[in-house]
């Protein structure tokens, strides 16, 4: 056993120690911080809107974007879109997304049969389950 | 004649690692291939990534045949073939398994095809190369023990190495399933402290009962805040990469928040500690 490869060897595991140090107090830190700022915070909030609108085989196709603004995860968020003043009764698509964690967002789309822009189309989150 | 005898001596040694090879390919990739997640991850898993996940892994793999292959080697160059083997037979046996379970079927279109037989390729390789070291025989895990190197900075290297890829192999186990995010929703950062605390207990716990780069090395001249911070740590710090490198992969950080990301990283880096603390065990 010589001094100078007990040396080598050291320094090599204090590198890899200080990495993991600073990787795990970083991410203990993320974690302690998402705590305070959750702290007295109620449930989410979706907010929704259009990102693109194309023409999509015989329809349309609206891309939307669902942003959770609070640090609380919302599962199995109901979009509902409506085109309004193209018919009597305003064109109503949805779907499912599983999952808009807190401060995240996630995307989906939804179809119409005629070009949402004849029309006035709003889209919303109808609700959500605590995951 | 005697030159013939060899030849076919060693050519049925090879032979039998093949199988062994093979055996192993399935062992350690069944799980995976029962699991849903994973066929629809063939076809949506961003392209790039999954080409650099499957890259990756050949890379972590050419170290990891010195010290387990199904194969004895002595050069780089025998690990590099051994590896390409290794992923040649994780290749066909996902390929086989996944048109058995009728997961494969016609119709289907050829990337589709090509990213479901990719994704599996990579716990099959892994079994491959693992098989040695599970299935070989008494005499070759002798041989692979004084394969070792003596120098203490090389050996290092080599346990960060098998701790990577156990964790790797672990991580990926668990990553690709709906339950890992599921969990990171319910838990609330307390239970992801304590879940981190637990991961670096059980790391810990592990280093000491099986040793860590020969028994002497670690009690002898490093102190126990010492030790715990440059094995411990350094596996929990490796835990971490690899579990934000799989969760990536697999797109689970795509438009996700960080908070949301040190959540899932937390969870994944339950089973990416115990991987690394468990790979000095199995390999």
């Amino acid at each position: 056993m010589g001094e100078e490869k007990r040396k080598k060897s050291s320094s090599l595991e204090w590198i890899a120690g200080i990495v993991g140090s600073f990787l795990t107090l970083s991410l203990v830190g993320l974690i302690v911080w998402q705590d305070i700022r959750q702290s007295g915070n109620p449930g989410p909030v979706i907010t929704v809107h259009v990102s693109e609108v194309e023409a999509a085989g015989s329809g349309y196709r609206v891309e939307f974007v669902a942003r959770n603004i609070t640090v609380a995860t919302a599962a199995s968020v109901e979009i509902e879109g409506a085109l309004k003043g193209v018919a009597d009764e305003p064109i109503v698509s949805h779907t499912n997304l599983s999952y808009v964690p807190g401060k995240s967002e996630r995307k989906g789309g939804l179809y119409f049969p005629i070009d949402p822009s004849t029309g006035q189309l709003e889209i919303r989150a109808l609700g959500y389950s605590k995951p | 004649m005697e030159h013939a005898g060899r030849t076919t001596k060693s050519n049925r040694k090879y032979a039998k690692g093949l199988a062994r090879a093979f055996a192993g390919a399935i062992l350690f990739s069944f799980p995976l291939m029962m699991t849903m997640e994973m066929w629809w991850l063939g076809f949506y898993v961003d392209r790039t990534r999954l080409l650099v996940f499957v890259i990756l892994t050949y890379l972590l793999l050419i170290p990891l045949s010195r010290f387990v292959g199904f194969e004895r080697t002595d050069t780089v160059l025998e690990d590099v073939a051994d590896t390409t083997v290794a992923v040649g037979v994780g290749i066909i046996t996902s390929a086989i398994m996944l048109l058995v379970l009728g997961i494969l079927e016609w119709g289907m279109a050829v990337n589709e095809i090509v990213g479901k037989i990719a994704i599996q390729t990579v716990p099959a390789s892994f079994g491959a190369i693992l098989a040695r070291g599970q299935l070989a025989e008494e005499e070759q895990s002798e041989q692979r023990q004084s394969k070792q190197s003596d120098d203490p900075a090389k050996r290092y290297l080599g346990e960060l190495i098998i701790m990577t890829a156990g964790a790797l192999f672990l991580a990926f186990n668990v990553a690709p399933t709906e339950e890992m995010i599921l969990i990171a929703f319910k838990m609330t950062p307390l239970h992801a402290l304590a879940l981190i605390a637990i991961s670096i207990g059980v790391l810990h716990a592990f280093v000491y009962a099986v040793g860590f780069g020969g028994e002497e090395e670690m009690p002898a001249d490093t102190s126990l805040m010492g030790g715990i911070i440059n094995y411990s740590i350094a596996g929990y710090g490796i835990a971490i990469l690899v579990s934000l490198y799989v969760l990536w992969t697999f797109g689970r950080t795509d438009g996700a928040s960080v908070f949301q990301i040190a959540m899932m990283v937390a969870v994944v880096g339950f089973p990416s500690a115990l991987g690394a603390a468990s790979a000095r065990l199995i390999i």
